[in-house]
C-alpha cells in the first residue's frame, strides 16, 4: 500500500572519532493514507540520550506534518533569514573572511600572513535576530608551509588538526582566538593558516506559523503525537512533545476521511534543541 | 430472591449502560483530549460514539481509539461510531479538531464481550485541553 522507508532530509554530519554524530533530522518518506473510513496510519519513535556527553537527554521531540496534496503550505524555515556564522581571520594588515556560513554546514578558508600570531574572529551578522537560540561550531585550523606541509600551530582553542571542543555564540555577539603559526625545525617557516568553521546548529525554522492561525492547511489531514500522558494535535504546523526520552507514537488520519499522500519530519532533541538520538521510524499499522 | 434480583439489577446498572464522556476542545488547533479506558478481562471489544457541532462552518471533531499497535479513527462528520476489537484492558483515546475554535463533544463509550454484553469500563482522564 505505501513504501516505508525513510531516509535523511538535512544531513548527517561526521567530523571524525572525536566528535559525535550529530544527525539534522528524519522524514518518513512519502506514505500514503486510504479513504477507507477509520483509516489511521500508526508508527512510532525512540528518543534516547546522546551518546555526546555535552547534548545528554532527549528533552522533546519536534514533529512536523506535510500534506503532499497541499497547494499552499505554512511558511517555514526557507522564507526566514537563517542563523549564520561569519569568520575573519587578520594578521597585521592582512585579511580574510568567510561569511554566511550557515546551519549545518562547513566552510575552508586561509590567510598567507607567514610567522607569528593570527585573530580569528567569529560573528553572526546576518541572522534572523528573532531566533534566540544559541549557535554552536567548532573550530580546527592548521598551520602550513608553501607546499602544504604543516608546520608548527598552538592555541588555546585546540589542538593543531583537532577539531575544538564545541563552542556556543549567542547571536549578536563575537568571539576571538588567537592562533600562533611558527618554524617548524622540520617543514621550515610558516606561509599561511587554514582554518576549517563547521556550524553545528541545528537549522531549525526561526518563525513558525502560529498554530492556531494555520490557515495554509486544508484540515483533511492531522497527525497526533503521543508520549506518556501527553498528547498534541496538528493538521500542519510543527510542533514539540516534551515527554523526554523514550518512545513517541504518530497517528496520522484524515478528518474527512480523504485519500493522502504525505510525510512527516521528526527529530529528538534536547532542551536546547540540540539533536539526541532517534531510532529508525517503525510502522506498527498502515491503512 | 428479592434482594438477590435487586443486587442482580444494580450490578447490571453499573455495567449493563453505556458510559457518556463530555468535555471541551480549547481554541488551539494543537489542543487535544487524552483520556484511558479500562475494560475487564471478559471484553471482546470496546464500542465508541462521538457527537458534537455538525454544522458546516465547525471544527470536525475527531477521535482516535488505539490499544497495543492497533487504531481506528472517528469524526463528528461522516463515521461517528466504531467497534474496535482489543480484548481486555486499557484502550486510549485522543480527542482533537481539524480548525481553530472551542468545541463542545461527547463520548459514549462501554466495553462489551464477545456477546455484545456489557463489561467492566472505568475511563481516567489522562489531559484536558
Amino acid at each position: 500500500m505505501k513504501k516505508i522507508t525513510q531516509n535523511l532530509v538535512w544531513s548527517f554530519l561526521i567530523l571524525g572519532s572525536s566528535l559525535p554524530q550529530v544527525v539534522f533530522g528524519l522524514d518518513s518518506d512519502t506514505q500514503t493514507l486510504t479513504a477507507n473510513t477509520g483509516a489511521i496510519d500508526f508508527f512510532e519513535i525512540t528518543c534516547t540520550k546522546s551518546n555526546d556527553i555535552s547534548i545528554g537527554d532527549t528533552d522533546h521531540l519536534n514533529f512536523k506534518l506535510i500534506d503532499n496534496n497541499a497547494s499552499t503550505q505554512a511558511p517555514t524555515q526557507s522564507l526566514v533569514a537563517p542563523q549564520l556564522l561569519n569568520a575573519t581571520l587578520t594578521k597585521s594588515k592582512l585579511s580574510s573572511k568567510i561569511t554566511n556560513i550557515s546551519a549545518s554546514t562547513n566552510n575552508v578558508f586561509s590567510l598567507k600572513g607567514g610567522n607569528g600570531a593570527y585573530t580569528l574572529g567569529i560573528d553572526t551578522l546576518g541572522t534572523n535576530l528573532s531566533i534566540k537560540t544559541v549557535q554552536n561550531y567548532t573550530i580546527q585550523y592548521q598551520c602550513l608551509n608553501a607546499t602544504g606541509q604543516a608546520t608548527t600551530g598552538s592555541s588555546t582553542l585546540t589542538k593543531q588538526n583537532i577539531p575544538s571542543k564545541t563552542k556556543t555564540l549567542a547571536n549578536g555577539k563575537t568571539a576571538k582566538y588567537i592562533i600562533n603559526c611558527a618554524k617548524n625545525a622540520t617543514s621550515g617557516n610558516t606561509d599561511s593558516v587554514k582554518v576549517t568553521l563547521f556550524n553545528n546548529t541545528f537549522s531549525q525554522p526561526a518563525t513558525l506559523p502560529p498554530s492556531n492561525t494555520d490557515v495554509a492547511s486544508t484540515g483533511t489531514l492531522a497527525a497526533q503525537v503521543i508520549s506518556g500522558n501527553k498528547a498534541k494535535n496538528t493538521i500542519g504546523a510543527n510542533i514539540d512533545l516534551q515527554s523526554g526520552n523514550g518512545i513517541y507514537n504518530v497517528m496520522v488520519n484524515s478528518p474527512t476521511n480523504a485519500a493522502k499522500s504525505y510525510h512527516f519530519e521528526y527529530s529528538c532533541l534536547n532542551s536546547a534543541n540540540m539533536p539526541t538520538q532517534t531510532s529508525p521510524l517503525k510502522t506498527l499499522q498502515d491503512k | 430472591m428479592k434482594n438477590f434480583l435487586f443486587l442482580a439489577l444494580i450490578s447490571l446498572s453499573s455495567n449493563g449502560f453505556a458510559h457518556d464522556f463530555s468535555s471541551r476542545l480549547s481554541n488551539d488547533i494543537s489542543s487535544t483530549d487524552y483520556i484511558n479506558i479500562s475494560c475487564d478481562n471478559l471484553t471482546d471489544k470496546i464500542h465508541i460514539e462521538i457527537s458534537g457541532n455538525k454544522s458546516a462552518d465547525a471544527p470536525i471533531i475527531s477521535a482516535q481509539i488505539f490499544k497495543d499497535s492497533k487504531a481506528k479513527n472517528i469524526t463528528t462528520q461522516g463515521a461517528s461510531r466504531v467497534d474496535f476489537q482489543g480484548g481486555g484492558g486499557a484502550y486510549n483515546m485522543t480527542i482533537n479538531k481539524n480548525k481553530i475554535g472551542e468545541v463542545n463533544y461527547t463520548l459514549v463509550y462501554h466495553c462489551e464481550d464477545a456477546n455484545g454484553d456489557h463489561t467492566e469500563t472505568d475511563l481516567n482522564e489522562l489531559q484536558n485541553q
